[in-house]
C-alpha cells in the first residue's frame, strides 16, 4: 500500500526538542526485513513508581503515602510484587498474552542534573555523557542494519526529532501535512519547478505523500491527536518502513499527579492498542514497542501531591516480538539506605542495554556496531532477553 | 554568464536577496559594496527594539521575576497553586513566555522593516555563531533578547575579539552552556563540595566558536581551557558576570602551547584565553569559511575565503573589512541560487516583499475560553501547535529553574504579564512570523545544538518545506495580496532572477492569488 512512497529525500538534522505539540509527528526509516520497531519518546520524566508500583516493597506506602496503591485499592497486581496502575487497565490482555512487559529502575547514563533538556538529549543521542554525540542513536542504527543500502524516504513535515536526526535518510511526517489543491493548481507549481529538480523531487514527494495520507485519513479532519499518530505509524509499518518514532508528551506531574498523570497514561495505552488494531496479526507478531524516558522521578512525593525529578525509571516494552509477561530488571529496593543520593530510585539497567537489545534482536546489527557507533562505549551485554527467542 | 555558465544577475538583485533580506516596496535596494557595508555600520548604531522593554527595563525586571517565581514556589509549598481543570497555573512560567514571545515578535517585525538588511542578515548569522536555545532554562527565555541586543549586534562590526569576549562572558551563553556548574576541583569550593569541572563552555569555545572542528586542537587543549574558565560565572540573581575565585581551578594551565593562571586566578586569565583563541590562524579561518558557506556556497569557493583571511590578518580582525573583502570579491556575486532561503529569511522576505505593517505581525491576544472548552486536552482550532506549545511551557515545572532565590532589593515598578483570566499565557504567536517559523522547523532562538542550524539546501528544500511554504505564502496572500497585479509582483521581487518560465507560469496563473502564491513558492524566492 505505500508502493507509490518511493522517491528519495533527506532530511538533516533539523530537530527541535522544544516547543513541541502533545504529540509529535511521527519520524519513519524504512530498512529490510520483517522485524519492526517503534520508539516512543515519553517526554518530561514519566513516574515509572506510579505505572509499575512496586506493592511488595514496604518502603513504597511511607515514601509515597498519597501516590501509593495496593491491590485491595485497585492496584493491577502483575507477579505479586509489582502492580499495574490502574490508569492503564486497558494494557492488562496485553500482559496476560505475554505482548507486555516492562523494565524498572533503568536509567541513562545521565545523572544528578535532573534537567529535561539534558536528560533528553542524553536519552536520544545515546551518548555516555552529555554532549558526546549530536546525533540520534536510532539514526546512527540504520547504517548499521545490515543490507540496508536501498533505504527509501520522504519527509512530509519539517522538524525531526534527535532519536532519528543524523546522516542516514529518515523520513518525517505530520499527521497534519496537507496539500490541500485543486489538479490544477499542482499542475502549475509542477510547471514552476519542471527546470528546477531539487524543487521538483521535492514537491513530488509532497504530492505523493499527500496522496497517501489522504487514503489513510479520508475527509476525516486530520489532527496530532494519539490515535491518529498511531494509526499513521501502523499504516508506514505495513508497508515499507521498518522503524517509527514518536513522541507522547505530558509526564512531567510535579503537582496533583493523581489527576496529572491521567492523561499522558490514556495516551500511552491508546498508541500501544491503536498500533496493535491497525497492524495485520503477522506484522504485529514481528513488532517491538519500546517506549522510555529520559529519567524518572524522586521516590518520595512531594508537597503538591506530586514527584519531582528524579533518575531511575521505567522503559515499555511491548508488541509481539518481546517476551513479556515480566518486569525486567534488577529491584534495587526503597530502603533509605538504597535510593540514589537519598531521593532516587537507584538504576540498576543502563537504558542502552535495552535498547541495543532490540536493534540487535529485531535487525542483525553487529555488536562491535552497538559499542562502536549506536552507543560509543557500550558494553553489550548479548545474554538480555527482552524479546521472544 | 559568468564562468561556470550560470546567469548572472544585477548588483541590486544579488545585493536584496543574497546578502540582505529582499526588496520590499519604496526601499531602494542598495547598489554598492559602500551601500552595504554603510547598512552595517548604521545597524549597529541603532537601538534594539528588543527585548520589549529595553536593556536597562529588562534588567530591570529581574527582581518582579524572582519574586513570582519565590510565590509560585511557596504556592507549591501550601498547596495553594491555582487550578483551571486539570491544568496548574504557574504565573512565573507564563510571564517568562509571555516576555519570550513579546521579544520574538519585535525580532521578526524589526527584521522586516529595517532597511538594512545586510546587517539583520549578519545579525541572524552571528546569532547562530554563537548559538543559546530558550529551552534550556528558565532564565534563557528572558536573556535571549537582552544578550543579542547588549552583546552580539553592537559588536558585529567591530573586531572579532571584541564580539568573542561579549558573547562568552554573557549571563546566556554561560548558562546555556552550563558554565556555572564548572568547578576547579582543586579549588577552595571544589575540595570542600567535591565539586568539579564541566567542559561543555570550553569544548564549543573551541570547537565552535573559534578554532573549529579541523582547528588542530586536542582533548587536553579543551581540558586545559576548563580549568582557565573556571571560575568564570554568573550572578543568578542580576545575570551580571561574575568571577568567583574560591572556584576557579589553581596553578598554571597550558592551551595550544600558552600558558594561563597561576598562583592567583582573576578574569584576566579568561580574558587573554580569549584573546589569543580570536587571533589563532585556524578561527580566521573557520569563521571566514563559515561566513561564504552561510552566504554564498555551501562548497565555498576558496579564493573568496583566502581573500577574508588576507583582510582579517590586516586589520587584526575587523569585521568590517572582512565582510568588505567577501563583498568585493567578485566570485561572491557569481552562481546564483546556490543556497536556500532558511525559513526565517524566506519569512522575513515574503512579509517584505508584501509590505506586511509591523501592526499585522504582533502576537495576538488570547481571549479566555469557556471552561469547558479550557478544560479540552486537544484545541482543534486556530494554530494548535503553538498554543499548545505555550500551554505546555506554561505548566511545564523546571526543577532546573535558575531564578536565584537570594538577593532581591528594592521595590520595583516592573509590572510583569499576568495570566489571562482563565489561566494561560495571554499572548499567542502571530501565525504569519513567529508561528510560521514554528511550523516551517526553525523556530527562533530554538536551534537543534550548539552548532546551530543547518546550511545546506538539501535540508531545507524538502516535501515538507515546501508543502509549508506553500501553505504559508497562500495565508500570506490571502489576508495581505490586495490588488497587487502578479506579473508586476514576479518582476518587483525577483528582478532580473526571474526566469522566463517562472514568469511564464506566474502569468498563467488561475487567480491573481495564485500567480502571488507561486511567485513567493518559486525556487528564484526560495534560493539566493
Amino acid at each position: 500500500m505505500t508502493n507509490e512512497i518511493s522517491r528519495r529525500t533527506l532530511l538533516g538534522a533539523a530537530c527541535c526538542l522544544a516547543a513541541s505539540p502533545v504529540v509529535t509527528p511521527v519520524s519513519f526509516a524504512a530498512v529490510p526485513g520483517d522485524n519492526r520497531l517503534v520508539t516512543i519518546v515519553l517526554r518530561g520524566a514519566m513516574d515509572g513508581l506510579a505505572l509499575v508500583q512496586p506493592y511488595g516493597d514496604p518502603a513504597l506506602p511511607l515514601l509515597r503515602p498519597k501516590l501509593a496503591l495496593a491491590p485491595e485499592q485497585g492496584l493491577l497486581d502483575l507477579d505479586g510484587f509489582f502492580g499495574l496502575n490502574p490508569l492503564a487497565e486497558a494494557l492488562i490482555p496485553l500482559w496476560r498474552s505475554r505482548e507486555l512487559g516492562f523494565v524498572h529502575a533503568i536509567s541513562t547514563p545521565y545523572r544528578s542534573g535532573r534537567s529535561h533538556f539534558d536528560g533528553q538529549d542524553m536519552l536520544e543521542s545515546g551518548g555516555a555523557a552529555l554532549n558526546d554525540e549530536r546525533t540520534g542513536w536510532l539514526n546512527r542504527a540504520i547504517a548499521s542494519i545490515p543490507r540496508s543500502a536501498e533505504r527509501k524516504a520522504i519527509d512530509v513535515t519539517t522538524t525531526s526529532e534527535l532519536i532519528l536526526s543524523g546522516p542516514n535518510p529518515v523520513d518525517v511526517w505530520s499527521t497534519r501535512a496537507d496539500l490541500d489543491m485543486a489538479e490544477d493548481e499542482q499542475m502549475a507549481f509542477v510547471r514552476l519547478y519542471r527546470n528546477d529538480p531539487v524543487f521538483a523531487a521535492a514537491m513530488g514527494d509532497a504530492m505523493d505523500t499527500d496522496m497517501f495520507s489522504d487514503r489513510i485519513y479520508g475527509d476525516e479532519r486530520r489532527n496530532a491527536g494519539v490515535a491518529a499518530v498511531a494509526r499513521l505509524a501502523a499504516g508506514m509499518l505495513s508497508g515499507e518502513h521498518r522503524i517509527a518514532s514518536f513522541t507522547i508528551n505530558g509526564w512531567d506531574t510535579h503537582v496533583g499527579q493523581e489527576r496529572t498523570f491521567k492523561r499522558p497514561v490514556t495516551d500511552l495505552c491508546t498508541a500501544i492498542l491503536t498500533l496493535k488494531a491497525n497492524l495485520s496479526p503477522q506484522v504485529w507478531r514481528k513488532t517491538a514497542i519500546l517506549a522510555i524516558t529520559e529519567f524518572g522521578r524522586t521516590a518520595r512525593e512531594n508537597g503538591s501531591g506530586g514527584t519531582d525529578h528524579g533518575t531511575g525509571g521505567l522503559a515499555i516494552i511491548a508488541g509481539g516480538a518481546v517476551a513479556g509477561g515480566r518486569v525486567y530488571g534488577t529491584w534495587p529496593g526503597l530502603a533509605e539506605t538504597a535510593l540514589l543520593d537519598d531521593r532516587d530510585l537507584m538504576p540498576t539497567t543502563d537504558l542502552r542495554q535495552l535498547a541495543a537489545a532490540m536493534l540487535y534482536r529485531q535487525f542483525d546489527v553487529s555488536v562491535s556496531a552497538i559499542d562502536n557507533a549506536i552507543f560509543p562505549g557500550l558494553s553489550f551485554d548479548r545474554s538480555a532477553g527482552y524479546l521472544r527467542a | 554568464m559568468d564562468r561556470n555558465g550560470f546567469m548572472t544577475n544585477s548588483i541590486g538583485t544579488i545585493a536584496a536577496h543574497r546578502f540582505g533580506t529582499g526588496p520590499r516596496p519604496g526601499e531602494l535596494p542598495a547598489g554598492t559594496v559602500d551601500a552595504l557595508l554603510a547598512q552595517v555600520t548604521r545597524g549597529v548604531a541603532e537601538t534594539c527594539p528588543f527585548p520589549y522593554d529595553g536593556i536597562s527595563g529588562r534588567r530591570a525586571s529581574f527582581p518582579a521575576f524572582r519574586s513570582l517565581y519565590q510565590s509560585y514556589r511557596e504556592q507549591r509549598e501550601n498547596g495553594t497553586v491555582r487550578k483551571v481543570g486539570d491544568r496548574l497555573v504557574n504565573p512565573f512560567q507564563i510571564a517568562l513566555n509571555t516576555a519570550l514571545l513579546r521579544d520574538q515578535h519585535l525580532k521578526i517585525s524589526h527584521a522586516v522593516q529595517s532597511p538594512n538588511g545586510f546587517f539583520e542578515r549578519l545579525a541572524a548569522f552571528w546569532c547562530d555563531h554563537f548559538a543559546v536555545n530558550v529551552g534550556k532554562s528558565s532564565s534563557i527565555r528572558i536573556l535571549v533578547g537582552l544578550y543579542e541586543a547588549e552583546a552580539l549586534r553592537p559588536n558585529l562590526a567591530g573586531r572579532f575579539a571584541s564580539l568573542l569576549q561579549a558573547a562568552i562572558l554573557h549571563s546566556a551563553m554561560l548558562a546555556y552552556l552550563d558554565q556555572p556548574k564548572s568547578v576547579g576541583p582543586n579549588s577552595p569550593v571544589g575540595r570542600k563540595r567535591g565539586r568539579g569541572l564541566n567542559e561543555n563552555l570550553a569544548r564549543e569555545l573551541i570547537e565552535l566558536h573559534t578554532l573549529g572542528a579541523d582547528g588542530g586542537y586536542t582533548q587536553d587543549d579543551v581540558r586545559a581551557a576548563a580549568y582557565v574558565l573556571t571560575g568564570l560565572d554568573h550572578d543568578g540573581g542580576a545575570f551580571e558576570t561574575v568571577y568567583r575565585v574560591a572556584w576557579a581551578e589553581p596553578g598554571i594551565h597550558r592551551v595550544l602551547g600558552r600558558d594561563y593562571g597561576g598562583p592567583k586566578r582573576s578574569l584576566a586569565d579568561v580574558e587573554a584565553l580569549l584573546a589569543d583563541l580570536a587571533a589563532q590562524e585556524a578561527t580566521r579561518r573557520h569563521i571566514c569559511r563559515k561566513l561564504v558557506v552561510h552566504f554564498i556556497a555551501d562548497e565555498p569557493p576558496p579564493e573568496i575565503v583566502d581573500a577574508m583571511v588576507a583582510a582579517w590578518s590586516r586589520t587584526d580582525g575587523e569585521l568590517i573589512e572582512v565582510y568588505r573583502a567577501m563583498l568585493e570579491h567578485p566570485r561572491s556575486w557569481e552562481q546564483d541560487g546556490q543556497k536556500a532561503r532558511q525559513p526565517f529569511d524566506f519569512v522575513v522576505a515574503g512579509l517584505r516583499a508584501l509590505d506586511v505593517p509591523a501592526e499585522a505581525l504582533a502576537p495576538p491576544a488570547v481571549t479566555p475560553r469557556r471552561p469547558e472548552r479550557a478544560a479540552m486536552a486537544m484545541p482543534q482550532d486556530g494554530t494548535p501547535e503553538m498554543s499548545m506549545m505555550a500551554a505546555d511551557e506554561a505548566g511545564t515545572e523546571d526543577a532546573a529553574v535558575e531564578m536565584s532565590a537570594g538577593g532581591a532589593n528594592a521595590a520595583t515598578v516592573t509590572v510583569l504579564a499576568a495570566p489571562t483570566a482563565d489561566g494561560r499565557v495571554p499572548i499567542r504567536a502571530n501565525p504569519l512570523s513567529v508561528g510560521a517559523l514554528q511550523r516551517l522547523g526553525q523556530p527562533l532562538w530554538r536551534p537543534p545544538s550548539p552548532a546551530g542550524w543547518d546550511e545546506e539546501l538539501s535540508v531545507w528544500i524538502t516535501a515538507a518545506q515546501l508543502t509549508q511554504r506553500i501553505d504559508w505564502a497562500r495565508d500570506l496572500v490571502a489576508r495581505f495580496g490586495d490588488d497587487r497585479d502578479p506579473r508586476r509582483f514576479v518582476k518587483a521581487v525577483l528582478g532580473d532572477a526571474a526566469r522566463d518560465d517562472t514568469i511564464q507560469v506566474v502569468s498563467q496563473a488561475s487567480s491573481r492569488e495564485a500567480g502571488l502564491v507561486l511567485t513567493l513558492a518559486s525556487p528564484e524566492f526560495n534560493r539566493r
